[in-house]
């Protein structure tokens, strides 16, 4: 670490970290509910659990980012940033927000107030107030890190993360503009959901594992960024016409069937890119980085967001499947393996790379880091399975024979059970990881390698 | 890999190969005519529409008596005419490169220029034909041909507004570099257009 | 740009013009077996040589307009390409006939 405001990062995977925790239990509880209906149906009902569970996922994930980015920021541009007050002040806002949203939620307070209540639709349940504070909060982020990348050195690594980060920005005040008409509050909706993580999300992805892959490999930055600039490209080509598989049966035009087919097909194109990328790095690396554990999850988050985005988002993309796929359990079979490699690994990642840094350890914990990965994704790839084999034979009887979708549900319990034991594991694995970075040792352990470090 | 055990010393520089050197760092790539960007786009549009090409066939499996009655009302010839345009525009095109590769701008502008005019008359022809379609009902939600008959063909067009754009720019910013790389983009419109003929109006 | 771009790099005057004419006599290969002027259907002959006049096309353009004769590896990638792309949409023609 050689700049001072890096450390600002550290508070942020702090709070991201927290709420990791407190998604991972949500999905517990919400997989123990599949098993046993009735378990806090009047306390706790099902979609609160559920909105708490997606909710603080993209909270943290974007805590995550903004964590990220106040760490390798510095080190790019070669400046402090531009003010660590602001960057504290920015998180108290998020953490102020976090917290009315979960009293919110689990209270059911103001229950319809246009501005104090939840609202209504789905991933963007936060109160508006909640909504208004994340735009402050986000306003404040960019100016603090233009500020800091504008002032100091540009590279391809800063520039394509900020186009990332004000993308994010951009398309989340769709979330403020909420049409009565039911067809444009659809469309409009994606312009959030969609155009984050299957678009600017990725920008972000790439300019960090560009990032890592540069310390990490001691590869070039002129290759580096010829990669970045080419899954880049690849994103925004096929993630935004991408946006048209939504947009199959919410009431818009027959023609989107065609255009989202066909660009959302394509969009497994920049999670190949990533694969090859990070592999080719690593594979012509020219020093040993010391912390393995860091380079494991680089490497599995790529693979991982290749299959759980790539393969396992183009099973279901061309719309005469998804006709018949849409709304099953095929769809939280994607989401699961989708959210976890490509940003749950990805801040994993970061995290494992800059925590050793700024609490100024060498790497520490690494093997008891690298088992969480592997109970981690092990676990998360059986949960994939067994949804998605419980979404291809819900598929079958409820689309295809017509039958009665609760009757469906009953045939199909065995893969819910088996998801249950899969999420405990994952949760074992959260733990394990947050243990292994934040918890100090007194003797190290450490991966095997050669080298010293290389910094 | 990491119960890999590494026991070699970081690699000197020099033992990296051929992506060590500036010119060298788009790896094989570098060898392409035009800028690497360029042609990762190429081959991003050629999947896309190929994409689009193979739905069309696809579809007509459903219904291929709507779409032989629907594809009749297509003006064949005047496809037929812009693929002479187009073709006779990528010309154009590849003499602007040659000249400047004599470095005479003068004259690589005035063959880009005529490029983009023939770009024009392709556009003109098109809007013709679009029109009369208009015209007797044949809108994109008429039946599913007409809805991927407009897709493909409409892309297509944008590319061709696209690509007198770009041509417009880089004649602007004339260097032997920039013109072969709008010139680039040029063909690969061309060459979209000379597969989606016969498989969009012709196949019956 | 690594390449040094002499003269012979680009594909000559006289080269690019009779690729032209080639194009254009093609393009009326292309009319006369998609018989532009009558309305009728095409038969497996003609879907054929539709296809392989087609082909020529596109390998003429990627060679020459688009000099991909330097990269001669490239070339035959793209034409791949291209032609199992045309396999594939000739295939579903001949199914639906």
């Amino acid at each position: 670490m050689k700049y001072e405001t890096q450390k600002i990062a550290l508070a942020y995977f702090a709070v991201a970290m927290a709420l990791f925790a407190i998604q991972v239990l949500g999905g517990l509880i919400a997989g123990y509910v599949y098993v046993f209906p009735n378990t806090l149906s009047e306390l706790v009902p099902f979609n609160i659990l559920r909105m708490l569970h997606t909710n603080s996922l993209i909270v943290w994930l974007l805590l995550g980012f903004f964590g990220a980015a106040y760490y390798l920021v510095p080190e790019e541009a070669e400046r402090e940033i531009e003010s660590p007050m602001l960057a504290y002040l920015q998180l108290a806002i998020f953490v102020l927000g976090t917290l009315g949203v979960v009293v919110t939620y689990l209270f059911d307070l103001f229950n319809g107030n246009p501005f104090l209540g939840k609202d209504g639709r789905e991933f963007l349940e936060q109160p508006y107030w909640v909504k208004l504070g994340i735009v402050v909060a986000a306003l404040i982020f960019l100016y603090n890190i233009s500020m800091t990348v504008l002032k100091g050195r540009k590279t391809a690594i800063t520039n394509v993360l900020l186009l990332g980060l004000w993308g994010i920005a951009i398309f989340f005040l769709f979330s403020l503009y909420n049409p009565k008409n039911l067809v444009l509050d659809k469309m409009f909706w994606w312009y959030v959901v969609h155009l984050w993580v299957e678009g600017v999300w990725e920008l972000v992805m790439a300019s960090i594992l560009a990032y890592l892959m540069l310390k990490m490999t001691g590869v070039d930055r002129e290759v580096v960024e010829k990669w970045l600039y080419a899954i880049v490209a690849l994103s925004l080509f096929t993630g935004l016409l991408g946006t048209g598989h939504h947009y199959y049966w919410i009431g818009t035009p027959a023609y989107w069937q065609w255009i989202g087919s066909i660009f959302s097909s394509l969009e497994i194109l920049p999670f190949f890119a990533m694969v090859l990328f990070t592999f080719t790095m690593v594979w012509k690396r020219k020093r040993e980085h010391p912390n393995s554990a860091a380079l494991l999850w680089s490497l599995g988050c790529a693979v991982l967001a290749f299959f759980g985005a790539g393969v396992w988002g183009f099973l279901h993309t061309l719309h005469f499947v998804n006709y018949y796929s849409h709304g099953t359990q095929v769809t939280p079979a994607h989401g699961h393996l989708a959210f976890f490699g490509a940003y749950v690994s990805l801040n994993l990642a970061i995290i494992t790379y800059a925590m050793p840094q700024l609490l100024g350890r060498t790497p520490y914990n690494q093997v008891l880091n690298m088992v969480s990965f592997w109970v981690m994704s092990g676990a998360m790839a059986f949960m994939t399975f067994t949804l998605t084999f419980a979404g291809i034979v819900q598929t079958h009887l409820q689309r295809v024979r017509g039958e009665n979708f609760m009757d469906v549900q009953d045939q199909i319990s065995i893969f819910y059970d088996m998801r249950l034991l899969s999420g405990v594991i994952v949760v074992i694995g959260a733990f394990l990881f947050i243990y292994s970075v934040f918890v100090p040792r007194s003797g190290e352990v450490i991966a095997k390698t050669g080298v010293a470090p290389a910094e | 890999m990491q119960h890999e055990q590494k026991e070699a010393a970081p690699q000197p520089a020099s033992d990296a190969g051929e992506t060590d050197t500036l010119a060298g760092s788009w790896g094989i790539l570098s060898t392409l005519p035009g800028h690497p960007m360029m042609w990762i786009l190429i081959v991003s549009e050629i999947l896309v529409f190929g994409g689009a090409f193979i739905a069309f066939a696809g579809t007509r499996l459903a219904d291929p008596e709507l779409f032989r009655a629907s594809q009749d009302h297509l003006d064949r010839l005047a496809g037929a005419i812009n693929t002479m345009v187009l073709l006779t525009s990528g010309l154009c095109a590849a003499l602007a490169v040659n000249a400047m590769a004599e470095a005479k701008v003068h004259i690589a502008r005035r063959w880009l220029a005529a490029a983009s005019a023939l770009g024009v008359v392709f556009l003109a022809v098109k809007m013709v034909e679009y029109s009369t379609k208009l015209g007797a009902g044949l809108t994109p939600t008429a039946n599913s041909f007409f809805t991927l008959y407009y897709l493909t063909t409409g892309f297509h067009a944008l590319h061709v507004i696209a690509g007198i754009l770009i041509l417009a720019i880089v004649s602007w910013k004339a260097s032997l570099e920039t013109i072969e790389i709008g010139t680039t983009f040029w063909h690969m419109v061309d060459l979209v257009w000379v597969l989606l003929f016969p498989v969009v109006y012709l196949m019956r | 740009m690594s390449k040094t771009p002499t003269k012979s790099y680009y594909p000559s005057r006289r080269a690019l013009i009779l690729t032209w004419a080639v194009l254009m006599a093609l393009t009326i290969g292309t009319m006369l077996a998609g018989r532009v002027t009558t309305v009728t259907t095409l038969g497996p002959g003609l879907l054929a040589v539709l296809f392989l006049v087609t082909w020529a096309k596109a390998g003429l353009i990627l060679r020459q307009y688009l000099n991909l004769r330097t990269v001669p590896a490239a070339a035959d990638v793209m034409m791949f390409l291209i032609a199992l792309m045309l396999v594939v949409v000739t295939s579903l023609y001949m199914l639906a006939r």
